[in-house]
């Protein structure tokens, strides 16, 4: 239910790879995208050319069954 | 025995102010003495001047030193992130501590210079090793300044950071924390000093003499464009850079280029971006008639350079396995970028080796260390370690 009020992909993919990975792999991902993750919330309105780089490089963080369990999660975004 | 002890305490609360009080208590409790010195570290998921703030607070009128850090802090118990990290320094009479401090305008020689001076006053004298901490860019030019003051002195440190090369770091100074400035600690009197500095990277072959360049951009290589030479080297894994310019860290963070050196201590240069023109820009200083190689390494041997730090600092210093107070590590932000969770493992094997000594490590933009027979340098992904006791 949470995930359907959540309007920002870039701050659900943030949480998503903190839970998994921790802060450790937040703090890489940053520097692989070079976007501000965590200025993202909930709420926040995602900027197209940053949520391309975040995707981008959230996925070389996970694994192949993380990967699909973050695209299910996405889907049910849309 | 050693004069000084210290005591290590972090924190990854995510509340400022509760993250400096439990990275103070811990590190209090542990030293067991009123602390004469404070290094301070925190990632910029913290606003430095409440991480300031908070620990001037609480620590009044004890001097302050240090440089947030990339990614995390590394200890002896793995990479800890969102953090705040506090390295408290005590001891008798037979040592004292000082600092320096100043802004960096134009003229980063002069800022070195300046917060050399301001140590000596406040140290009473030379100290017997100095750490550093500069905001990147300019830190030949600080070391030349520190050297013009102190020379001889051994200079450790690296340079402050952020987690994307984005402007946000800042040094803590104990005028407050900046952007653009230069720290000073040092250790006077009767102080017990091993130290570390590797570059762990080995020559590939290909080497090319600096034909064009300007500080830290490299125009030509041999008298080609260097981004054409440099993927040469890389094989073509920047070749979309060459062509419509871009960021190479990544692809250079295993294949960077260096230039000797001596000692078989090579000064590595991590290449950062490719411009349309042809030039590469790289986080150290070059000149026309440099000759840099290729480089590369394995994570496998990054991982193995970092472990071996520990024998080496060891018999630098005429330490025993875990006789140190301990154990104050820069890691190269790239080298810990290109290990992944990776160094997390490698950190904590570290801990191991250094036989129970607290690791305070940090994730820096540029490393700056001392090498016998080369003296103080600036050069990147590289990785050094100073035990202290």
């Amino acid at each position: 239910m949470e995930s359907l009020i959540m309007s920002s992909r870039i701050h659900r993919m943030t949480r998503f790879l903190e839970e998994k990975r921790t802060g450790f792999a937040v703090a890489r991902l940053i520097m692989l995208c070079g976007v501000h993750v965590r200025s993202y919330d909930a709420d926040s309105v995602d900027n197209p050319a940053e949520l391309h780089r975040v995707q981008q490089a959230v996925e070389s963080l996970l694994d192949e069954p993380d990967r699909r369990a973050l695209a299910k999660l996405l889907s049910a975004m849309d | 025995m050693g004069h000084v002890k210290s005591a290590i305490g972090y924190s990854t609360k995510a509340n400022t102010a509760d993250a400096v009080d439990e990275a103070l208590k811990n590190a209090r409790a542990a030293l067991g003495a009123q602390p004469g010195l404070c290094f301070l570290t925190a990632t910029v998921d913290h606003a430095a001047a409440a991480v300031d703030a908070a620990v001037r607070a609480r620590l009044g009128a004890v001097p302050l030193h240090g440089i947030t850090t990339s990614l995390g802090l590394l200890t002896s118990k793995g990479v800890q992130s969102d953090v705040v990290g506090v390295l408290l320094f005590g001891g008798d009479d037979a040592v004292r501590f000082g600092v320096g401090s100043a802004t960096i305008d134009k003229d980063a020689r002069a800022s070195g210079n300046q917060a050399a001076r301001e140590l000596q006053q406040r140290g009473g004298g030379t100290p017997k090793v100095i750490f550093v901490n500069a905001s990147p860019g300019l830190e030949e030019d600080v070391l030349a300044g520190v050297a013009e003051v102190l020379p001889g002195v051994p200079a450790w440190g690296g340079s402050a950071a952020d987690h994307a090369i984005a402007g946000q770091w800042s040094v803590f100074t104990d005028r407050g924390p900046e952007k653009n400035a230069v720290s000073l600690a040092g250790f006077f009197g009767d102080v017990k000093v091993g130290g570390a500095f590797v570059a762990p990277y080995r020559p590939s072959g290909p080497k090319a003499v600096v034909t064009a360049a300007h500080d830290r951009r490299i125009e030509t290589l041999g008298g080609e464009s260097a981004a054409k030479v440099l993927d040469g080297w890389l094989g073509g894994a920047v070749a979309t850079q060459v062509k419509n310019g871009g960021n190479v860290l990544a692809q250079t963070a295993l294949k960077p280029i260096a230039r000797y050196g001596t000692n078989d201590h090579w000064i590595t240069i991590h290449p950062a971006h490719i411009h349309k023109d042809g030039a590469v820009d790289v986080f150290a200083r070059v000149s026309v008639g440099d000759e840099v190689c290729a480089m590369e390494a394995t994570g496998d041997e990054l991982l193995a350079a970092l472990a071996g730090l520990a024998a080496r600092a060891e018999k630098d210093g005429g330490f025993k396995p875990g006789e140190a107070q301990s154990a104050f590590l820069i890691h190269c932000a790239g080298c810990a970028a290109a290990l992944g969770e990776r160094v997390d493992v490698g950190v904590r094997a570290l801990g191991d080796k250094l036989g129970g000594v607290p690791v305070f490590g940090l994730c820096t933009f540029g490393e700056q260390g001392y090498v016998r027979g080369v003296g103080n340098l600036h050069q990147d992904l590289s990785l050094a370690l100073v035990l202290i006791g």
